[in-house]
């Protein structure tokens, strides 16, 4: 009876009641499961993606949970990246919660890498993460704070597949941002936070399959050996989704600057 | 001449205590670069250690290096270790490398500086073998010891650090890989193959030298990447 009582207060921080929040590359994999998830406990969501059909098309699809906007957004572009941002405040009267979850997902042998691929994997992962963290940070000093959960890689921290310099480099870069924002905006009432995530069941790792099998980067490293993945699979979106939500509500109102690992433990065997 | 000035030993008076693979390749190794070199091989007990110590600085008239390279591995199961199981790999691995510090650094003092190695274990940063909670959990405290001790002894002049051997034979008789299991067994986890007990002593080596004059505090890891596997 007493538990009975208690729950829904005790789970109330866990929620997103009435938060606003832009996801990055939110038109399918992670981002989308994100959305969904936030649109299940109370928010109000800005998808954002290059593609703009699918943020369009992702945000008409998850319209029956809550109010959705779909936002065609270039992360590596200011002038994009400003002008959704001035769609959501237009439309939710600005962001709670930033997910710059927005990725570049070409893979790249080290030794025959082109510039133009290095350079782009850091245009969209650490330029657009900064890029939308800037105007988050300005619509959430006006709203009396917020929260950013960037999401980086495990890959950033230890090295799992070799065509991934770049991109290793890059999600490193985005942990660098976490750290210093989050000591930066902490006045703010702005808590800064990496989600730093294993292999995933998404369209990503698809891709680079097929496009290994069509002539394209030789997949190999440490994620490749038998049984090197502690819990022996690879994670469904949605258990990434529930950390992120977890570092954007208020049940994680005391973590700034972390780099949570949800890896099945793959950095520790 | 020039490399002498780096990383020349000649004349530094080393204890080791701890007759390992690693304290045996230790003593060779400084013996012949031509250190004072002496291998104790000691039960690590407080009287035993007093005694190993003032022997070895009234023969030598004082001590430049000690090397802790005492390791007992012990790999049991946690729900059926029994307790003086747990105590005897704390007490050889952890206890016995306060009492050894304790021991010589009021002679490093006195004399105006000097330099402390542990032989730790990567197991002390990240798991490698199972069966190994006594093990590296001693080890881990050893790292803290190493910390602490660099910390409050730097304005004696004397360093303090960990050296921490992945992949090479640490123990006597090493430890079943296979038996035991564990990340280390997994096909292509040691990048480099295995090392041997001569890749430490470098290491030690390099750490009491010249060239490691502004070293303290540290954990070097010296594991064939296997931590980046």
């Amino acid at each position: 009876m007493t538990d009975q009582q208690n729950l829904p207060t005790a789970l109330a921080p866990f929620t997103l009641t009435g938060k606003v929040a832009l996801i990055t590359g939110a038109a399918s994999g992670l981002g989308k499961a994100t959305a969904g998830l936030f649109l299940d406990v109370g928010a109000k969501v800005v998808i954002a993606d290059l593609d703009a059909d699918g943020a369009r098309a992702t945000a008409a699809e998850l319209a029956g949970k809550g109010p959705t906007l779909g936002v065609s957004m270039d992360v590596s572009d200011e002038s994009a990246v400003q002008a959704g941002f001035a769609a959501a405040a237009e439309a939710f009267g600005g962001v709670d919660i930033l997910v710059n979850n927005a990725a570049y997902r070409g893979k790249a042998n080290t030794m025959d890498m082109s510039v133009a691929e290095w350079d782009i994997m850091h245009a969209v992962c650490a330029r657009g993460s900064f890029l939308c963290l800037r105007e988050a940070v300005k619509q959430m000093r006006g709203r009396g704070g917020g929260s950013i959960v960037n999401v980086s890689s495990m890959s950033a921290q230890h090295p799992t597949i070799f065509p991934n310099m770049h991109y290793d480099s890059a999600k490193a870069g985005v942990d660098a941002i976490t750290r210093l924002a989050a000591v930066e905006f902490a006045k703010d009432g702005i808590r800064v936070n990496s989600v730093l995530p294993g292999g995933m069941a998404t369209p990503g790792p698809d891709k680079m399959r097929a496009a290994q099998a069509a002539g394209g980067a030789v997949i190999a490293g440490p994620a490749t050996i038998p049984g090197r993945n502690p819990m022996g699979r690879v994670a469904d979106p949605i258990e990434m989704a529930r950390a992120i939500l977890f570092l954007a509500s208020d049940a994680a109102s005391y973590i700034n600057g972390a780099e949570l690992l949800v890896d099945a433990g793959f950095t520790k065997g | 001449m020039m490399l002498e000035t780096i990383f020349g030993v000649a004349g530094q008076r080393v204890l080791i205590v701890g007759a390992t693979p690693i304290g045996e390749a230790s003593a060779a190794m400084f013996g012949n670069l031509g250190a004072t070199a002496e291998l104790a091989d000691i039960v690590p007990e407080e009287a035993a250690i007093a005694e190993t110590v003032a022997g070895f600085v009234e023969r030598n008239g004082g001590i430049d290096l000690l090397v802790y390279a005492v390791t007992r591995i012990g790999t049991y199961a946690l729900p059926t270790m029994a307790l003086d199981q747990w105590d005897a790999v704390q007490d050889a691995n952890l206890r016995g490398a306060f009492l050894a510090m304790r021991a010589v650094i009021p002679v490093m003092r006195t004399q105006g500086g000097g330099a402390i190695v542990a032989v730790s274990t990567m197991g002390s940063v990240h798991p490698v073998l199972k069966g190994n909670g006594a093990y590296g959990a001693s080890k881990a405290g050893l790292n803290a010891l190493v910390r602490a001790a660099a910390l409050d002894h730097a304005e004696d002049g004397i360093r303090v650090n960990a050296v921490l051997p992945g992949a090479v034979p640490v123990g006597d008789p090493p430890a079943d890989m296979e038996r035991l299991g564990g990340p280390a067994t997994q096909p292509g986890r040691l990048t480099l193959g295995m090392g041997s007990a001569e890749d430490i002593a470098s290491a030690i080596v390099y750490l009491a030298s010249p060239a490691g004059r502004f070293i303290t505090g540290q954990a070097l890891v010296l594991d064939g990447g296997f931590l980046i596997g």
